[in-house]
């Protein structure tokens, strides 16, 4: 890693984070549900030497399919078939503390590390699903604290397995927790890198505590710079509370962006897309965030300040809480309509970018020339092209500013993203023969 | 009368350390291996099956459902059965690793469905979902809550009708409704395989075949009764006389197929030297990437294995997933 240098990982939202690229794409119908489709798009980010590959995940459906595609396959799964056919870029997996067993999952996310030589890291979260937990037989869906609770406890176990397995010694770890009673080692050793990285992607109080104490890099969504810096600020300074540094931890907030090679071809693109975005979806999508529904709100008042206030009960509340903060911040800074929210809500919670090349990499350099930001969660609207263009287009400009890579040089993410290698040699630590 | 028997193969280890591959590339290896058992026509490769077995679990140490994903990257005809128990697994996240894998190899995945995973045991002796003792009782359990989940969402309710906006035809998504041994509602949320559904493995101990009712295929070792009128295959621990004892199963009327169990010195004798060997005798089926060429060569696993797709379980009568398209809110 070279200092002063983003950090740029595309999300590969099945199709594109916007609800209409099923309809734009030119890949067929069935490509969310094609592990090749993935390898097709890491291929073009590791063309404009991207960090890593990012994909989102939770174990029910999560948009009607009437509609369009959801995540679909197991993480583990399109990672390990990106980390066969590709040699660089990294790869980031979101896998639920909630829907998973601590050992099952240190074992496969090692062993994936493992397979791709040393480019894993792991999206640490606590999953916010009903469906999802009538798919794991839950009566009482776990409220906020309970989950975080299980996170913590959950990372303690995988990371000593991981520790363990390091380790010549091979002791085993012994642990008794509230959830979890674990003794022994895994099956293997080290990977390349030791073990993957933690990556941690929520925005609530406990998310961002988690972060601090122990995650390698924050995805975040930041609709407003102003409450990019402080964020910023917040979990760097709890990384620093916890004996780290402040580059320990990146902050890479999500940037969808619609790019046209003038502003008016960008323009055009965005409204060609919302066009085929179902009646009502985009409202409905503000009301889950704000935890309302807004169906009879008069669409050109301002947002009831009753519906902007701090949440009553954190622990109940029904939403994510880091999206909400996200977007009652934006609507109260700037005084929205319900009109105007939602077409600033229309990344649904990150920031959207629609201009032209140019524009894209303007906004990423003042992001992270003002410390709101170390590198982005690219998010285009539409795959392939919309990720093809950014490669070919905005990754040159930043390029030339000085502030992106023009090759590869490092072997495994960490060293990409955090400038150092694991400390085999320390204490009885041995790399792997 | 002599039957061609299918040739599954397992590899002691996870084939990352085979000759030809890089320890620092570990996917070369996993690849060098795949392709080697595929020109040998081999139907398919188990992975993993020793962490079923105390004593050989130790041998297993990287997740079979990766190493079945990269294989699957690097072959095309080659199956991929993937040895899995649920043990620290639950069966939500096993069917849809299982299907993810299959979508992978293009409906070349299969599923060897263990007991118990002695290699992620650690401590837990029980099923740590739903504190199940962990037997033939509960693999079953978990075999029909995952076939159940695989037929929820039917790949062919894909549609994406750009004319209409319609995605997927959603009166063929239906719940799942688990509750034996487990409560899942469901629907799986990957569509289902290309294959119907993926092939199940099970071991049988002492010729109780009932208790591997769920399975598309029995395994019994050499030596065990074999139990009749199913499709079944036998797990040979050696190649010595391997010839014979094919010729002994291939006469046997009820044995559908060997699963051969190799370490990676006897890879070679094996590949180039037995099993070409029983082929030409007519003891073993063709080797559909062989010379001549077979002219239509099967797409899916079960095709090649003649498994027909079990009638059970039929979801017809469970509740759709979806009552109607979701039109909330108002219209901007």
């Amino acid at each position: 890693m070279t200092a002063g240098q983003l950090i740029l990982n595309v999300n590969v939202l099945n199709t594109g984070i916007h609800t209409g690229s099923w309809q734009r794409t030119s890949e067929p119908p069935t490509a969310f549900a094609d592990p090749g489709y993935y390898v097709r798009m890491a291929k073009i980010a590791e063309r404009g030497t991207l960090d890593a590959l990012f994909l989102a995940d939770g174990p029910a459906l999560r948009e009607h399919p009437a509609i369009r595609p959801s995540q679909a396959l197991e993480p583990s799964v399109i990672l390990a078939s990106v980390a066969a056919e590709t040699e660089h870029i990294g790869i980031i997996g979101t896998l639920s503390s909630t829907f998973n067993d601590p050992v099952e999952l240190a074992h496969r996310l090692l062993a994936l590390d493992e397979v791709s030589g040393g480019r894993l890291a792991w999206n640490v979260v606590t999953t916010y699903s009903l469906p999802a937990g009538a798919n794991f037989g839950l009566a009482d869906y776990p409220d906020r604290h309970t989950r975080y609770r299980r996170a913590a406890e959950f990372v303690e176990v995988v990371r000593a397995l991981w520790r363990d397995a390091a380790d010549l010694g091979r002791r085993g770890i012994s642990h008794q927790g509230e959830f979890f009673t674990v003794a022994g080692s895994l099956p293997q050793g080290p990977s390349a890198q030791g073990h993957p990285l933690l990556v941690q992607a929520g925005g609530s109080p406990q998310g961002r505590e988690l972060a601090g104490r122990v995650a390698d890099a924050v995805f975040s969504a930041e609709l407003d710079l102003g409450a990019g810096i402080d964020h910023y600020r917040y979990v760097k300074d709890v990384a620093v509370a916890h004996g780290r540094r402040r580059e320990d931890v990146k902050i890479l907030p999500g940037l969808i962006t619609t790019i046209g090679s003038t502003r008016a071809e960008a323009d055009r693109r965005f409204d060609e897309q919302n066009v085929l975005l179902p009646p009502g979806q985009d409202l409905e999508r503000l009301s889950q965030v704000l935890g309302e529904d807004l169906s009879g709100h008069d669409l050109d008042a301002p947002v009831p300040v009753r519906l902007l206030g701090e949440v009553g009960d954190p622990a109940r509340f029904a939403a994510s809480l880091g999206f909400r903060e996200s977007v009652v911040r934006l609507i109260e800074s700037r005084s929205l309509t319900l009109r105007e929210a939602i077409r600033e809500f229309s990344g649904a919670g990150h920031r959207v970018v629609v201009g032209t090349p140019v524009d894209v990499a303007d906004t990423i350099e003042r992001w992270f020339l003002a410390g709101a930001a170390d590198g982005f969660n690219l998010m285009p609207d539409v795959f392939p092209d919309g990720l093809e263009v950014f490669v070919d287009e905005v990754v040159p400009l930043l390029r030339t500013r000085g502030l992106f890579r023009r090759a590869y040089a490092e072997t495994t993410l960490r060293e990409r993203l955090t400038g150092s290698i694991f400390p085999f040699a320390q204490l009885t630590l041995v790399k792997r023969a | 009368m002599t039957v061609a028997l299918s040739v599954g193969v397992e590899v002691v280890g996870d084939g990352a350390g085979t000759p030809g591959g890089d320890a620092r590339r570990p996917v070369r290896g996993i690849a060098t291996l795949a392709r080697r058992l595929e020109d040998a026509g081999v139907a398919y490769w188990v992975i993993g099956a020793e962490r079923g077995e105390p004593t050989d679990a130790t041998h297993a140490t990287l997740d079979p459902s990766l190493l079945a994903t990269v294989a699957a990257r690097h072959t095309s005809t080659l199956g991929l059965v993937v040895a899995a128990a649920a043990h620290r697994d639950h069966p939500y996240n096993l069917a849809r690793r299982l299907i993810s894998v299959d979508h992978a190899a293009q409906g070349r995945a299969g599923w060897l469905a263990l007991d118990f995973d002695h290699s992620t045991a650690l401590n837990a002796a029980t099923d740590t979902w739903a504190g199940a003792e962990l037997g033939p009782v509960h693999t079953a359990d978990a075999v029909a809550a995952v076939r159940t989940l695989w037929r929820t969402w039917p790949l062919e309710s894909v549609v994406g009708d750009r004319s209409t906006g319609v995605f997927a035809d959603t009166t063929q998504i239906r719940r799942a409704d688990v509750h034996r041994g487990y409560r899942i509602a469901g629907p799986l949320n990957v569509p289902g395989s290309a294959q119907g559904d993926l092939p199940v493995w099970q071991q049988v101990f002492g010729g109780d075949a009932g208790s591997a009712d769920g399975a598309d295929v029995a395994v019994v070792e050499h030596g065990d009764p074999v139990p009749r009128g199913r499709p079944t295959v036998v797990r040979l621990r050696s190649i010595q006389r391997i010839g014979s004892v094919l010729e002994r199963l291939s006469g046997d009327g009820e044995v559908a197929g060997v699963l051969v169990r190799l370490t990676l010195h006897a890879l070679a004798p094996f590949l180039d030297g037995a099993l070409p060997a029983a082929r030409q005798r007519g003891l073993v089926a063709a080797n559909p990437g062989g010379s001549p060429p077979i002219p239509t060569r099967p797409a899916s696993l079960r095709q090649r294995l003649n498994l027909p797709v079990p009638q059970q379980p039929d979801l017809a009568a469970h509740a759709l997933a979806f009552d109607s398209v979701p039109n909330p809110g108002g219209r901007l």
